[in-house]
């Protein structure tokens, strides 16, 4: 190889990705001209870049996320256990500090149940349990909203006949968008009573949460998504979407009629929707941002 | 001409609003949204996964990794003020990583044990070539697949440093002076770090080719 083409020959990289001056790049574009080694060389290490760009890496593991908010949730619970066990070691140090602690504690206490009025305590604890997965709720935007044909409740002749409709919505306790585990229990022991759960006991459709799952898995459609649950339905995750799937109490009882009637699942997400108002939202997918 | 000024200026406003909408998650998770932090994750949760794997060469320790990448985000990410793009500093995050793992597990002993490619073998267990036309180059004769196999392994054999360079240059599409802030060097060194990486990897695979 002659001295003039290993100068040249410096010059590739810069060339292959566009960093090199428009005069070099002219001068090395007449060289090429005339040069069949360096040329051949040009062609080979082109090769090897495209070869390069062309590897695919594997996307992260379907769980990532959630795996992720776990570990960031246990993490989050040692720190608070370690401040509790310094504050303690302190304690011990300083005795007549828990003595003092106790009088305030217990005065506070006496008073202010004295000042207050009853308060159940069951909300809070119930926040305190909640898994990670709850942090999915942000706000996504809407770009498209596909209204369910029959909304709310009303128009659902086309699934069952209205009769059997109103009665357990009618006798549900509370309106239907407070607290969300306690009036689908509710709605489903009233369905245990009058003995149409036989179905829908086999198919683990305990929660709103439960069904949209089961729903996602059973159609083609979303074959290869990946599905992660949020209160009242999940999000599924497709090549260019995500889809936001949820069911109200009120539709998730009329759900559980629908399956428990036709022993089965609806074939699809679209025919769910027909038959009981699930709402079906298209999301942006934030992981294919790009195209 | 046109089309393709068109297409560039559109490019870069896509770039722009991007850059723009990890800005924005991040100023929303600081405020306390914990939903942000979860988009942010699932628009980078492949990057930094795909970039750990081509690090560690295998996919455990690849996802231990990029979750240990994303809780310092999330725990850190007060502390990221912005003069750089998010997806610089958290390259660089995945990168140290990446590096004290790989110091720590001994340098590459379990490397053997399982490696990223599943090779594909032609009867006696080696990839093998008939040159069939001599103008053509070997290396367009063979199917895709084999081709990725083979690239796959000689870029596993390049040194640490020669690979990360060509990674994120090749495979993420970086321009030199990101690779630069990234890795903490000039760009000079990037630039020759490059260059000797390309012909040493090229040089293999001729070495495979003319065998």
């Amino acid at each position: 190889m002659s001295e003039i083409c290993e100068r040249y020959q410096a010059q590739f990289n810069e060339f292959i990705d566009r960093e090199l001056a428009p005069e070099a790049c002219a001068e090395l574009e007449r060289h090429l001209e005339q040069c069949a080694v360096c040329r051949r060389e040009l062609r080979m290490l082109r090769l090897t870049v495209a070869s390069v760009q062309k590897l695919s890496s594997p996307p992260a593991p379907q769980d990532f996320l959630i795996k992720l908010r776990q570990r960031i949730a246990s993490e989050q619970k040692a720190v608070r256990a370690g401040i509790f066990q310094r504050a303690n070691r302190w304690l011990m140090s300083h005795p007549a500090m828990i003595a003092a602690g106790f009088v305030v504690v217990f005065t506070c206490a006496f008073i202010l149940g004295r000042l207050s009025p009853k308060v159940s305590m069951n909300e809070g604890s119930v926040a305190s349990e909640m898994e990670p997965v709850q942090a999915w709720e942000g706000d996504f935007e809407r770009v498209a909203l596909v209204q369910p044909v029959a909304s709310s409740g009303a128009v659902y002749d086309i699934a069952q006949p209205s009769v059997s409709l109103s009665a357990p919505v009618a006798k549900m306790p509370g309106s239907p968008s407070s607290a969300s585990g306690l009036t689908s229990a509710s709605a489903i022991n009233e369905e245990k009573a009058s003995g149409k759960e036989q179905s829908a006991g086999q198919l683990f459709l305990q929660t709103p949460t439960q069904l949209v799952i089961n729903l996602l898995r059973s159609d083609p459609e979303f074959q290869g998504a990946r599905i992660y649950p949020i209160s009242h339905g999940a999000l599924a995750q497709t090549s260019d979407f995500v889809f936001r799937i949820t069911l109200s109490d009120q539709n998730f009882i009329q759900a559980l009629k629908w399956v428990a009637e036709k022993k089965g699942l609806p074939k699809s997400i679209l025919d769910a929707q027909k038959a009981f108002g699930l709402e079906i939202e298209k999301l942006p997918n934030p992981v294919k941002p790009e195209n | 001409m046109a089309i393709v000024i068109n297409k560039w200026k559109r490019r870069r406003k896509l770039k722009q609003r991007l850059l723009d909408k990890d800005q924005e998650l991040i100023g929303r998770f600081l405020k306390g949204d914990e939903g942000a932090f979860n988009r942010l994750v699932l628009s980078y949760q492949n990057k930094v996964y795909g970039l750990c794997c081509r690090m560690m060469g295998n996919f455990e320790e690849a996802e231990e990794v990029a979750q240990e990448v994303f809780i310092t985000v999330y725990k850190s990410l007060g502390e990221f003020r912005g003069d750089s793009r998010f997806s610089t500093w958290l390259y660089r995050i995945t990168v140290n990583h990446c590096k004290n793992r790989l110091k720590y597990l001994g340098r590459r002993k379990y490397y053997q044990s399982e490696s990223l490619d599943c090779p594909i073998e032609s009867g006696d267990g080696e990839i093998r070539m008939q040159i069939a036309d001599e103008n053509l180059d070997p290396m367009e004769q063979m199917e895709q697949k084999e081709v990725q196999a083979l690239v796959q392994r000689k870029l596993e054999e390049l040194d640490d440093e020669q690979k990360i360079v060509l990674m994120l240059r090749d495979i993420e599409g970086m321009s030199y002076q990101e690779i630069a802030e990234i890795l903490d060097l000039r760009e000079g060194t990037v630039k020759s770090r490059i260059h000797r990486a390309r012909l040493e990897l090229k040089g293999k695979l001729e070495k495979e080719f003319s065998r």
